[in-house]
């Protein structure tokens, strides 16, 4: 009997110690909303050339004493270590803002002008929302001269061709039949985006688009940092790496990201490409497997879809143009391997060791990455061959990186101690991708596989013509945009980076003319199966 | 008479001769004896005296050689014979004089701390002023009498002695029901959120996290609170006992002075996102902190030892340099040393100084007004801070609410000044810049209508701080973030300026701010900072100083100049640590004289501009 006032009592003092700390939230999340604010930037990593770290004076009890200022794509930026930005021509951020907060730790950030909300879906691609439209709205990007009808998927997440053509375009117009509703300016559009996708990716540079100035980061290590990721006292108020993982993220097939800014190199990185090495080694070993069942088995008669690989990457348009990225960082620095490669008989070696030394003469007179064009003299060459050639060179790659993690290894690389996430998806994911396929599907998995990571060196940064006549197919289009993709690859070649090649380097070696491009082959793949445009 | 009748009378006479030449001889032996031994000992005496005084001297002599040799800068302070033998002679007499200048370096360091403060009235033999019942405690015809002993014909303008009387009258008069209802709406703020553990006040709602600025709003919130009738002596006791204990034992910037913020419940040094760390300390909060210990001080003198023993343990050489300019602090992010930066523009500045000046401290170049600019925003000559932002990296923001607390607290009046008439503002030009920023104000809304009281404030969300100025960067009405952003949407009516400007501005204007915001407020919670300019609502967040400053400017209504005459006599903040050198390693101050007092400044340029 004597419990049950003591039940009573704890109970009373269950609901009242409840009571209060529900007050208690409430007071938080009413009157101290920097109470639930989290750095998740570190200022001093800069986001583009010519920015800077600066301190401000705060008069009251809290605020963020650092933040960064600069200039990028025409546009002055400020933003603070929870990601609270301001994108704007005018170098008081006054005019045409772009103004973007940060919810979730960072996690989720929305840029804002003029009723106009731009954000990020979970896979990474930019997505616009309008305050006041109505499905009969019809919308127009202008360059201040002539306006291009925009088709009604601007309001789904943007394929890499929308949102290119935003990032080129001054205006965007909203029209309510023939009356503008609304026109507002695009001007820092290309920077918020980008600033949205750095964000997400915990300050990662490898988000950075073709052409961006990519600041030099190894003197951040020493004194420009005013904000230090060793100096935030707590996990909570640490810079954080977002928990967002973009389906960009998973399927990023190389890391090389330190190398594009090379001598910056984060704490674990080596490490982190320890990893990667093992992943692409095994990755490569399973395709090499696969394409060796190929040769020996059938799978050329089961008809595929020939831009059905594509037309999943086009449909991840900003998906594709960050892979782009990461891999033309990437070839800047493999391709010189080649060379170096070329010189010490690696090639050789290989070709001597598998059952494709007869593949590789067969490209004597092509070059290693040709100019322009397409190098019609090996339209006659087993696809499948060149693939394999293609598994050759990226073991060639393999053992750039394994020497390149030795020797950051070596020379105890600076540390950072915001992880790294996996920038490319699993070995289980390809692996499961080749075997869920068969015959030419798998080619074309293989295919696709070894795109990403391979094929082109320049992101679409420039405006692609856009087909907005709604009698096109889509399977046109889709072709259109293959055809323009392949031109762009073709037309950057990766430069030679002596730099990172050591003493093995040799940066004036003679290009070899044993490889056909990659965007040669796919070209005559695509002939082949009747997709390509010249036909 | 026969032979034998004769003889035997001369022989008696002759004996008795004889006996009284004996008894005289006898008696004058004995004297003379008597002084001798007197004097060989009252000799004895003096010769231990003066052994005594020459070793005393001699160990002193000693001591204050050592001292000299190890601080050559102090050789001044030689005169120690003065000190031992006339010191007592020499305080009487500086006493008595009543006026004139007094050579401190002449006197011992002992000497120096028993002087009395000069003051206005301790010079001028005047009625020093006292502080005013409580608002409960006042005749009711308390302010009749007041009106008729205000209505001194004064013109408005400078006066000879570089004083200045406003065009402008302040309000006053007793609270009627809606200002006791604000007055009660905004102490419950410090209800809700002072912190039981610690005493200290959150700055903002439930952020448990306040400044040295913030905690002076919070105690003008209390003193408001009790002479306001709000609350009774038990409680204010109860409250500035507990808050004073904590500064008592508060962990310091690297053991100099206070740290920028501290935690509220915990009272530990945090860095500005309220975790555990150190990042420095600001003049600028402490010359406020550093008036309200004054106010409090001088109206309570209860509370003087208590203030003055936690002051005293502050180490003061560094906010101060020997020409008064003052210098905050904060800790180089690679090196980890304190960096020391000048603090303060014009308005902030003069403010701060004048708290650290009611303490002793000379921050001359601090006071003064220079370098400064004018602009002309609707005809009005809008001073602000003539360093460079780009040079010195520090923004010159023009707002209210500096000019609004010197009005409030010290009634524009030099710290020296506790006689004065309230219309009569002795530190001039503070109060003719004030009558600036209210007139720019005041002609916005008749020209634009925009109802308008700027100031500093906080905001929901990012960037949780504004500077809503009337002028910074170049331009007027220019709402800026701390890292420079302009940021128009945050422009608002500051319910602490509305309610300052209210109080010291009697106008139709200023009846206008405060319809405005006298209702604006969660009665749970205080007052609202503000409202937004562009029609978006109140800001939706309640702060220390928006709620202590409107209790100020309530107080002010009822009382006038908050900051009360002192005690006068000897004070501990002065008096302690003689015997030692940590006065002078703290650079703690002498009680301040005559020579010490901040000058009245008259600008050539306000001159003309204001002729």
């Amino acid at each position: 009997m004597t419990l049950k006032p003591n039940l009573i009592m704890c109970i009373a003092s269950i609901i009242l110690s409840s009571g209060t700390s529900i007050a208690s939230a409430q007071d938080a999340t009413n009157n101290a909303s920097f109470e639930n604010s989290t750095a998740v930037l570190d200022t001093s990593v800069l986001f583009a050339i010519g920015a800077r770290e600066a301190e401000q004076a705060i008069r009251g009890s809290f605020g963020w004493p650092t933040f960064q200022e600069g200039f990028v794509e025409s546009v002055y930026f400020r933003f603070d270590p929870d990601g609270y930005a301001r994108f704007s021509p005018s170098p008081r951020l006054d005019e045409d803002v772009f103004e973007i907060q940060c919810v979730q730790n960072g996690s989720a950030c929305i840029a804002q002008k003029n009723g106009v909300e731009i954000g990020l879906t979970p896979e990474g691609r930019i997505q616009v929302r309008f305050d006041g439209i109505t499905p009969n709205d019809s919308f127009f990007v202008s360059d201040r001269k002539t306006e291009l009808p925009l088709p009604p998927t601007i309001l789904e997440p943007l394929d890499a061709r929308l949102e290119t053509l935003l990032s080129s375009s001054s205006e965007l117009i909203i029209k309510r039949e023939l009356e503008v509703l609304q026109s507002i300016s695009l001007v820092g559009f290309s920077a918020v985006t980008t600033y949205l996708r750095w964000v997400a990716q915990g300050q990662s540079p490898r988000v950075f688009p073709r052409g961006w100035p990519v600041p030099a980061q190894s003197g951040q290590l020493h004194s420009s940092g005013l904000t230090q990721p060793s100096e935030w006292e707590t996990a909570t108020n640490a810079p954080q790496v977002s928990k967002t993982t973009w389906h960009m993220q998973s399927r990023n097939p190389t890391n090389t990201q330190g190398f594009a800014n090379a001598g910056f190199v984060r704490n674990g990185q080596a490490d982190y490409q320890s990893q990667q090495y093992g992943q692409l080694q095994s990755e490569f070993q399973a395709m090499k497997d696969e394409l060796a069942t190929l040769r020996s088995g059938g799978g050329q008669t089961a008809p595929i879809h020939a831009n059905q690989g594509w037309a999943s990457q086009v449909d991840h348009g900003t998906v594709f143009g960050n892979e782009i990225q990461s891999v033309g960082q990437h070839s800047d620095i493999v391709a010189p391997n080649y060379s170096a490669l070329q010189n010490n008989g690696v090639e050789t070696e290989l070709a001597r060791t598998s059952d494709f030394a007869n593949f590789a003469n067969h490209f004597d007179n092509t070059n290693l990455r040709p100019q322009f064009g397409i190098q019609r003299e090996n339209l006659t060459q087993n696809p499948e061959d060149m693939l394999l050639n293609r598994v050759m060179n990226l073991e060639a790659e393999l053992e750039t990186l394994r020497q390149l993690i030795s020797r950051q290894q070596q020379y105890g690389a600076v540390a950072s101690q915001s992880g790294q996430k996996p920038m490319f998806e699993s070995n289980q994911l390809s692996t499961n991708q080749i075997q869920s396929s068969s015959g030419e599907e798998r080619i074309k998995v293989l295919e696709n596989l070894l795109l990403q990571r391979l094929g082109p060196t320049k992101p679409v940064t420039q405006p692609m013509p856009i087909i907005l006549d709604d009698t096109d197919s889509q399977e046109k289009r889709e072709q259109e945009l293959v055809q323009e993709m392949l031109r762009k690859l073709d037309s950057n070649p990766p430069t030679i980076d002596a730099n990172i090649q050591g003493d093995n380097s040799n940066a004036t070696a003679p290009q070899s003319d044993e490889y056909v491009s990659l965007s040669d082959y796919l070209n005559r793949v695509l002939k082949n199966n009747g997709l390509n445009t010249d036909q | 008479m026969p032979a034998q009748l004769r003889n035997v009378i001369l022989i008696i006479f002759a004996l008795g001769l004889l006996g009284s030449a004996i008894s005289g001889a006898i008696y004058l032996g004995d004297a003379v004896g008597e002084t001798v031994n007197n004097n060989a000992v009252k000799l004895a005496k003096a010769r231990a005296e003066k052994d005594a005084l020459e070793t005393e001297r001699a160990a002193k002599a000693d001591l204050a050689s050592e001292f000299l040799k190890e601080n050559p800068e102090y050789s001044a302070l030689t005169s120690l014979d003065n000190a031992d033998a006339n010191g007592f002679e020499i305080r009487t007499a500086l006493e008595n004089s009543g006026a004139g200048n007094v050579d401190m370096e002449t006197l011992p360091s002992l000497l120096r701390g028993q002087l009395p403060s000069q003051s206005l009235s301790s010079i001028s033999n005047g009625e020093k002023r006292v502080s005013p019942p409580r608002m409960c405690e006042m005749p009711e015809d308390f302010f009749d009498k007041l009106d008729q002993e205000n209505n001194e014909k004064s013109f408005p303008g400078y006066t000879e002695t570089n004083g200045y009387v406003r065009r402008y009258k302040p309000r006053r008069g007793f609270l009627n029901d809606r200002e006791m209802q604000a007055a009660k709406v905004a102490w419950g703020y410090f209800e809700k959120f002072t912190q039981e553990s610690t005493g200290l006040a959150n700055s903002v709602g439930g952020y448990p996290s306040t400044t040295l600025w913030d905690t002076a709003s919070y105690i003008s919130g209390m003193v408001a609170a009790y002479e306001l009738c709000l609350i009774e002596k038990p409680e204010f006791d109860k409250r500035i006992m507990r808050l004073l204990t904590t500064f008592r034992n508060l962990k310091l910037f690297r053991n100099e002075m206070p740290n920028k913020v501290y935690h509220t419940k915990t009272a530990a040094q945090v860095d500005y996102s309220n975790k555990p760390g150190e990042i420095g300390y600001s003049a600028l909060d402490i010359g406020r902190f550093l008036v309200w210990m004054r106010i409090i001080r001088n109206r309570y003198p209860y509370l003087a030892n208590t203030i003055d023993n936690m002051l005293l343990r502050w180490d003061y050489s560094n906010i101060i340099d020997k020409d008064g300019v003052m210098f905050g602090a904060a800790v180089d992010k690679e090196t980890k040393e304190t960096i020391y930066a000048q603090e303060g523009r014009l308005g902030y500045e003069e403010y701060a100084a004048k708290g650290f000046a009611l303490w002793g401290f000379k921050p001359y170049f601090a006071h003064r007004a220079e370098p400064y600019l004018t602009t002309n925003i609707l005809d009005v000559r809008v001073p602000y801070d003539g360093r460079d932002p780009r040079v010195f990296h520090s923004q010159n923001y023009v707002v209210t609410e500096s000019y609004l607390l010197d009005g409030l607290e010290l009634n524009w009046d030099l710290p020296h000044d506790d006689m004065s008439s309230d219309a009569i503002h002795s530190d001039g030009w503070r109060a003719e810049f004030a009558d600036r920023i209210y007139q720019v104000q005041h002609n916005r809304f008749e020209r634009d209508g925009y109802m308008t009281a700027r100031s500093e404030h906080n905001v929901k969300g990012p960037p949780y701080f504004t500077y809503d100025t009337i002028f910074s960067d170049g331009y007027p009405w220019n709402t800026v973030t701390p890292r420079g952003d302009y940021s128009p949407d945050h422009a608002a009516v500051a319910t602490k300026a509305a309610f300052g400007l209210w109080a010291l501005w009697d106008t139709y204007y200023t009846d206008i701010l405060y319809e405005a915001v006298i209702e604006l407020f969660d009665p749970e919670r205080g007052f609202y900072e503000g409202l937004y300019e562009g029609g978006t609502g109140h800001i939706e967040i309640q702060t220390a100083n928006n709620n202590g400053i409107l209790l100020a400017s309530l107080l002010h209504k009822v009382q006038g100049r908050i900051l009360t005459g002192g005690t006068g006599g000897s004070e501990v903040w002065y008096t302690r640590f003689r015997d030692r050198d940590l006065r002078i390693r703290r650079k703690l101050p002498d009680p301040p004289q005559k020579a010490d007092w901040l000058p009245a400044y008259r600008h050539p340029a306000q001159m003309e501009e204001t002729q």
